[in-house]
């Protein structure tokens, strides 16, 4: 019986620690969009990752318009980062920030992502390589 | 040299001779040994070796010519002379190490872009384009519009010869309501605003200072 008391009390424990883990684990609002330096595309100040009037270009400002339009708030729903490609800050980084639910500026649509487990928005600009 | 040296040489023949002939008959008789053989006829010995000297320079000027055109066109053989998307197999480009299987794609050989992991600037960027020393590289169309407006020495060879789209990349953990809210977005954001005149605006908005002259999809603000 006492075995059986204990085991229980281990159970709850793991139980807990799940739940805990799962809490922590899950993006709360604000949620954060990174994005890092890329021609017109993106632009920021990457020593300054949270300075807004620094952040630039075709893409912060579409997606910018584009929260307006579905009514989420920039500093409420969801706020820009900084961050260059595969730091901590990205949603490619190893050690994602739990906050950062994406990332945009000149990031492809490809099967490979898809693969990796992260989905894709529909498209916010069409592009090309060329060959100079 | 091909317009002045007939001329001179021409008056010279024309004081050898001593004749009473007018002295454009002797230019215009040299001139004509660009288009046709014709000789003169009763030349003395003085005349008769400038003849001879013209000849030889001429012969000599041809032979360059012709050196220096096959040179051209073999160097432009040698480098691809890419003007299509089918021009480009077998051609050295320098890219991306994460662009490796696209210019593969494309038929071309990669060569790996030299301190990729120190560049930080377009200035880098190009410095590690030319140590490549390759004659092509593959990147984003608007990288490369951006790097031909600065560098003069850069152009576009071909525009486009892969197509993609960009997006936002979610976490797999992102919330649903969040994502479709914002696809509902963009799409509303790009029929109030077309692509074309955000990346106008966008480009107007960066005061890009332009060096080099040329034609391009993009307009610029120039300073």
């Amino acid at each position: 019986m006492l075995y059986m008391k204990q085991l229980f009390i281990w159970l709850c424990f793991l139980i807990f620690l799940l739940f805990a883990r799962k809490i922590h684990a899950t993006p709360q609002k604000p949620y954060v969009l990174t994005f890092g330096i890329f021609s017109y595309v993106s632009d920021c100040n990457p020593n300054d990752s949270s300075n807004f009037s620094a952040m630039r270009g075709y893409e912060p400002t579409l997606v910018l318009d584009a929260m307006r339009l579905a009514n989420l708030t920039y500093g409420v729903d969801i706020i820009f980062y900084c961050a260059v490609y595969e730091s901590e800050y990205t949603v490619f980084g190893p050690n994602r920030n739990t906050s950062t639910i994406g990332s945009f500026g000149g990031l492809f649509i490809s099967a490979d992502q898809a693969k990796q487990g992260y989905t894709l928005s529909l498209l916010t600009m069409d592009s090309g390589l060329s060959i100079g | 040299m091909l317009l002045l040296l007939p001329l001179l040489l021409g008056l010279v023949v024309y004081v050898f001779q001593e004749r009473d002939q007018y002295y454009l008959n002797y230019v215009h008789n040299f001139f004509s040994y660009i288009f046709k053989i014709e000789f003169l006829e009763r030349l003395n010995l003085e005349s008769r070796v400038l003849e001879l000297a013209f000849q030889i320079s001429m012969s000599i000027i041809m032979t360059l010519y012709v050196a220096r055109l096959t040179n051209a066109l073999t160097q432009q053989k040698t480098f691809g002379g890419v003007n299509t998307i089918e021009d480009l197999k077998g051609v050295r480009i320098t890219s991306a190490d994460f662009f490796q299987t696209y210019v593969e794609i494309v038929g071309g050989r990669f060569i790996p872009l030299p301190i990729s992991e120190a560049i930080e600037s377009d200035e880098d960027l190009v410095a590690s384009i030319r140590s490549s020393e390759s004659p092509y590289f593959m990147f984003d169309t608007l990288i490369i519009y951006h790097l031909a407006k600065r560098n003069c020495d850069i152009s576009l060879a071909v525009k486009d010869v892969i197509k993609f789209d960009c997006g936002v990349v979610w976490a797999s953990d992102a919330p649903q309501e969040i994502k479709t809210k914002m696809d509902y977005g963009l799409i509303k954001a790009l029929e109030a605003k077309s692509q074309f005149v955000r990346m106008t605006e966008a480009i107007e908005s960066f005061g890009v200072t332009v060096d080099c002259p040329g034609p391009d999809g993009y307009t610029y603000h120039v300073r």
